[in-house]
């Protein structure tokens, strides 16, 4: 940025590719200009794996993406902008020098930054120190924030990811879910040709008919399932969803334990989410568990569906106070403390790394263009190299 | 693939001064108030309701097997009164396709079983898919490819699709033979 | 049009060794000899005219960034996308008893001409009235003409004025967002100042600071020819801030909370409502993921939340080559005109290869096929087929080839394909050279010829799915304007151009589809009416 530029300079670009939703918009805005499905012609881009040649296929995926991002949906020039990518610090490195090959040679972005997703959030509030919890498309991420560092060594991830919900919802849709076919009740999977049950209907399924029960009833079904039949229990009346020209009766036992699979595991009891937040909590160094456990912030799609706020509080509270857990010995308070970020929780990264994005010392942190030309590696998080891009606050 | 050669018996097709090939099964009602500029090609079992209201189509346009033109109608409290509609030069229009457009610009490529509802404009070097539903009023603008019920955009179409347009309708005119 | 003939049959090597069909390419005339360029490798770059797409209302970039390019007029569907339709209705008056909804469009009011007189039936003009609707008076509201969804479910007023009457919804989280960036640029604004700082310790610390008293010392109110006027404009801004900081006794982090308040914590959240239990959902009114992503400020969860959303503007793009930085596509600055200022399409310049016919396959034997080629340049071209037998060239893109292509000719055969000459509308008919061919060319008109090759597929009976694809050379020599470099202004334009002779071979990659057609799939479309008549001409 020479000296002589002109003060109103264009904002920057500001970029969160999700696993399933990409936001994108300009800094210094309050909400993202869109929200878009992170699919090129119907085919999602992280599933580049399945594809033979996959890092080509995942260049020319990601240039046609950003073209349909540049010139559609933010109707501006790519050149000569700056842009600001959040990911998640545990995003693979080939996917990430794959991006920025793409940003500077492809779309001559002038300076790029990565930031990582977790510490943006923390941006808009205004605190130093917080425990995120990012509940997105392929899996849950918890990873203490301090002081600027994400504290890699004492994340803890779990796939309990909508993907994970996504496929738990289809199984139990094919087992218990009814078609009405004339007068008589058919079972949806004895159907001859039955409509695929694609991603994009499951999602609505899972928008529309299904929701995170509450802490109490959770706890009595979970106690009865093993002594009841399930036609006996008193669960949620059932729910007729449209799909294609047939009607499909969701019971209300899959209306009510679709998301169950987040806070009960029969395998292996300790991966659910509530135990990891603790798990987590306790591995942290002993003077700033108090500052993480005041400081509980919440974000990704998968924290927005219906009730799971509530239940979650409920479920740490219940963990925190039972004299059977070990968690009641290793922590002194009995409850967390939530923020509430002045966004939906899909976009808080986004919203972080916005206001990131309008200050002036992006350029301080960001990749150069020219800069960049000289690396043979794009710097990585973990790098010994100190000078690298580390975000302070 | 290349515009293949199709054929007709002389007798089913009319052959006017200015070289418009139209069918004789096809229905033109209202003929005073229809024009076609030159050189287009109607084919079998069309409707054209030039009684309505007028209905202009440019040159060397193509309007597939059993297409209906209606001109779009607006309702008022006496009465309905019907608009006229204007097709543009060198369009194509498929098979089974229900036109109640108001505008249709030149080069424009209308798929197979679409439906273009009342009032509705289609710029020039437009597209829209097959079996796609265009909403009442809507505007497709150039170069747009619509498709779906409702016609979203789907995607661009190359900007050399005039000259495009312009070889097919001229190449399905030639090929399109008297036996 | 690709849309008319299944372009992606037939797809050309670009110079950034990707395979597009020939009219996604364009070409750059001062890359020598010319290169062929696609939507990957050349620049984009957007107008800095945008308009609606559906009013076609201008509007330069800074008006655009302003409204956040969003239309103020036209409104789509929040529930299908659709375009949302003003329509107007009377308040009821105890006398008229009108009532009926009367369709308004927003694009031509002329289009009411024709309409009988009624009594309150002139909708282009809505009466010129007080704010407070009043008997008599016309009142809008938006409807999808698709789903029928009308601002009135969801409980929007119906408005007065039909020309900004739906206006943006703000975030209800804009102040606090506010107040976060101004703590934040002061921070920012310290920080750079300590770098600065650090960057230059020994240099004498000048104030550059415009302060009211020694106003005259300073470095930038000297500025005598205005080049350090944007320099002086972002001191401006930032020197209330800077003077803050100047004080080191009080930390970034203090400065920071007096000026943003600490976010709140809460213990709990929101319950499930009572009789969320008890009652049988209303799918119909929870919204789909789509519509929720539609609004991302509000994503309503309700359909009773719904608000019209606006449309976006657009603008025309223009694109240049990367390799030389000069325009290959320039569009009109007419937002409605479809024509371009310069339009290198490849089109123009490369013959262009269809498929005409398409054999029914038998493996690993030598079957007919036809391919035609047009030129669409301004003189005559001379083509040559070549065949490919190169690794390098297979392997350039991935393109894995199954059949074997052969010309059943001579190798330095050329062949002149004409330019294409509007004034006369010829007969096919052959040359005598062409006769020469033994059958090779089979097809002359105007400006197209057809030749016949042979083609061999050599799969084996387990890839049926597979399709036949294969790989020629197509050698053209074209007479091109020669291109100097840029021309010196003023200068005498040539009356004579030099004319250069460009001899290119361009890879040509064939699709001929699938090598067994499942049931019911053609793929060669047949005429349609008269079977015996086709088979007359075939004969002949």
């Amino acid at each position: 940025m020479s000296f002589l530029e002109p003060f109103g300079d264009k904002p920057a670009i500001i970029i969160d590719i999700g696993h399933a939703y990409t936001k994108c918009g300009y800094s210094a805005e309050p909400a993202p200009h869109a929200i878009i499905p992170t699919q090129v012609s119907q085919k999602k881009i992280f599933d580049y794996k399945n594809f033979s040649n996959s890092s080509d296929t995942l260049k020319e995926m990601l240039i046609e993406f950003f073209y349909k991002i540049y010139y559609k949906i933010l109707n501006t020039n790519s050149k000569e902008r700056k842009v600001v990518i959040v990911e998640s610090v545990l995003t693979p490195s080939e996917f990430r020098t794959i991006l920025a090959d793409v940003l500077f040679n492809n779309f001559q972005a002038s300076s790029v930054l990565f930031m990582p997703s977790h510490m943006a959030s923390t941006y808009t509030l205004g605190i130093n120190r917080a425990l995120v919890i990012d509940i997105g498309y392929a899996d849950c991420q918890i990873m203490p924030v301090s002081d600027g560092y994400s504290l890699t060594n004492l994340c803890n991830f779990v796939s309990l990811g909508a993907k994970e919900i996504h496929s738990h919802l289809k199984d139990m849709i094919e087992e218990y879910a009814f078609v009405t076919i004339g007068n008589e009740k058919v079972k949806f999977s004895s159907l001859a040709n039955k409509p695929n049950l694609t991603e994009s209907i499951l999602e609505d399924i899972k928008l529309k008919c299904c929701f995170v029960t509450s802490f109490d009833r959770a706890q009595r079904f979970n106690d009865e399932i093993k002594l009841k039949n399930l036609q006996e229990l008193e669960f949620v009346t059932d729910c007729d969803f449209n799909l294609e020209n047939l009607i499909l009766q969701i019971p209300g036992y899959v209306r009510e334990m679709a998301f169950e699979i987040l806070f009960r595991n029969e395998i292996d009891k300790e991966q659910t989410i509530p135990h990891l937040i603790l798990e987590t909590l306790s591995k942290c160094p002993i003077d700033l568990k108090k500052d993480f456990a005041s400081n509980i912030v919440l974000i990704g799609g998968g924290c927005m569906l219906t009730g799971f706020k509530n239940r979650l509080v409920k479920e740490i509270n219940c963990l925190l106070n039972s004299p059977h857990e070990k968690y009641s010995k290793i922590f002194s308070f009995n409850n967390l403390n939530y923020h509430t970020p002045p966004s939906h929780e899909n976009y808080t990264a986004w919203l972080g790394a916005s206001l990131f994005g309008s200050l002036e010392i992006l350029d301080n942190y960001s990749l150069h263009n020219g800069k960049y030309k000289e690396l043979d590696r794009l710097p990585d998080w973990f790098s010994i190299n100190l000078k690298s891009n580390m975000v302070q606050i | 693939m290349d515009v293949p050669e199709l054929l007709y018996k002389k007798a089913e097709f009319i052959e006017t001064a200015s070289g418009n090939k139209v069918s004789k099964n096809s229905v033109m009602c209202g003929s005073q108030n229809i024009i076609l500029q030159g050189r287009t090609v109607v084919l079998q079992d069309c409707i054209v309701r030039g009684d309505l209201a007028g209905v202009k189509i440019g040159r060397h346009c193509v309007i597939g097997e059993r297409v209906v033109i209606r001109p779009p109608f607006k309702r008022f409290q006496t009465g309905v009164a019907f608009f006229p509609i204007h097709i543009g030069d060198y369009v194509v229009i498929e098979d089974d396709c229900v036109i109640n457009a108001s505008m249709i610009g030149s080069f424009v490529h209308i798929g197979k079983g679409s439906v273009i509802g009342r009032r509705s404009t289609l710029k020039d070097c437009c597209a829209i898919a097959p079996n796609s539903v265009v909403p009442a009023e809507t505007v497709v603008p150039p170069y747009a490819y619509y498709s779906g019920q409702p016609a979203l955009y789907v995607n661009d179409l190359p900007e050399c699709t005039r000259e495009l347009m312009m070889d097919y309708t001229e190449a399905f005119y030639q090929n399109f033979k008297a036996v | 049009m690709a849309t008319l003939i299944d372009a992606n049959k037939v797809k050309y090597l670009c110079s950034c060794k990707r395979l597009k069909p020939l009219s996604y390419l364009y070409y750059c005339k001062y890359c020598k000899p010319f290169t062929l360029k696609c939507k990957d490798c050349v620049i984009h770059e957007i107008d800095q005219k945008f308009f609606c797409a559906n009013c076609f209302d201008n509007k330069v970039q800074k008006e655009v960034m302003s409204v956040k390019y969003k239309c103020a007029s036209c409104f789509n569907c929040p529930v299908c996308k659709n375009l949302l339709l003003i329509r107007a209705s009377s308040i009821k008056p105890p006398k008229d008893g009108v009532q009926s909804p009367l369709a308004v469009s927003q694009s031509s009011p002329a289009l009411v001409t024709q309409t009988p007189n009624a009594s309150s039936s002139n909708p282009a003009t809505p009466q010129q009235s007080p704010q407070a609707p009043q008997q008599g008076q016309k009142v809008f509201y938006l409807i999808c003409v698709f789903c029928r969804w009308t601002t009135r479910d969801v409980g929007i007023p119906d408005v007065t004025s039909a020309p900004g009457g739906w206006k943006l919804q703000e975030n209800p989280h804009v102040k606090r967002i506010q107040e976060l960036t101004e703590g934040y640029k002061v921070i920012a604004a310290r920080e750079k100042l300590e770098k600065d700082r650090k960057k230059y310790p020994n240099l004498k610390r000048r104030s550059l600071y415009i302060s009211g008293s020694s106003s005259s010392s300073s470095i930038l109110h000297a500025d005598k020819y205005g080049i350090l006027a944007p320099v002086q404009k972002r001191l401006a801004a930032t020197a209330s801030i800077g003077n803050q900081n100047l004080d080191p006794q009080i930390t970034m982090e203090q400065q920071f909370r007096s000026l943003v308040k600490p976010a709140q914590t809460v213990d709990s959240f929101e319950e499930l409502p009572e009789d969320f239990f008890a009652n049988p959902p209303n799918i119909n009114s929870i919204t789909s993921i789509n519509q929720r992503h539609a609004n991302p400020d509000f994503q309503p969860s309700k359909a009773s939340e719904l608000y019209p959303l606006n449309k976006f503007y657009q603008s025309k793009e223009s694109k240049r080559c990367s390799g030389c930085e000069h325009n290959v596509l320039k569009p009109e600055s007419n937002v409605i005109s479809i024509k371009f200022k310069l339009h290198q399409m490849a089109l123009f310049l490369v013959p262009e290869v269809r498929i005409m016919t398409i054999p029914k396959w038998t493996l690993n034997e030598e079957n007919e096929v036809i391919l035609s080629i047009t030129n669409r340049y301004e003189s005559d071209v001379t083509v040559s087929f070549v065949n490919i037998d190169n690794e390098n060239v297979l392997n350039l893109s991935g393109f894995k080839p199954t059949a074997k292509i052969e010309f059943k000719t001579r190798d330095d055969l050329s062949i002149v394909i004409d330019r294409q000459d509007n004034s006369k509308v010829q007969q096919a008919q052959l040359k005598q050279s062409d006769l020469e061919t033994n059958g090779f060319l089979c097809f002359r008109r105007d400006n197209k010829i057809a030749v016949k090759c042979t083609v061999t597929p050599f799969l084996s009976n387990t890839e049926i799915k597979d399709h036949v694809k294969c790989v020629f050379g197509l050698k053209c020599s074209i007479n091109m304007p020669e291109i100097s470099s840029p021309q010196v202004q003023g200068s005498t334009p040539t009356t004579k151009e030099n004319f250069v002779n460009s001899v290119i071979t361009h890879y040509v990659f064939v699709d001929f589809g699938p090598l067994r057609l499942e049931d019911g799939l053609k793929v060669v479309p047949t005429p349609r009416f008269i079977d015996d008549c086709l088979k007359a001409s075939l004969n002949k």
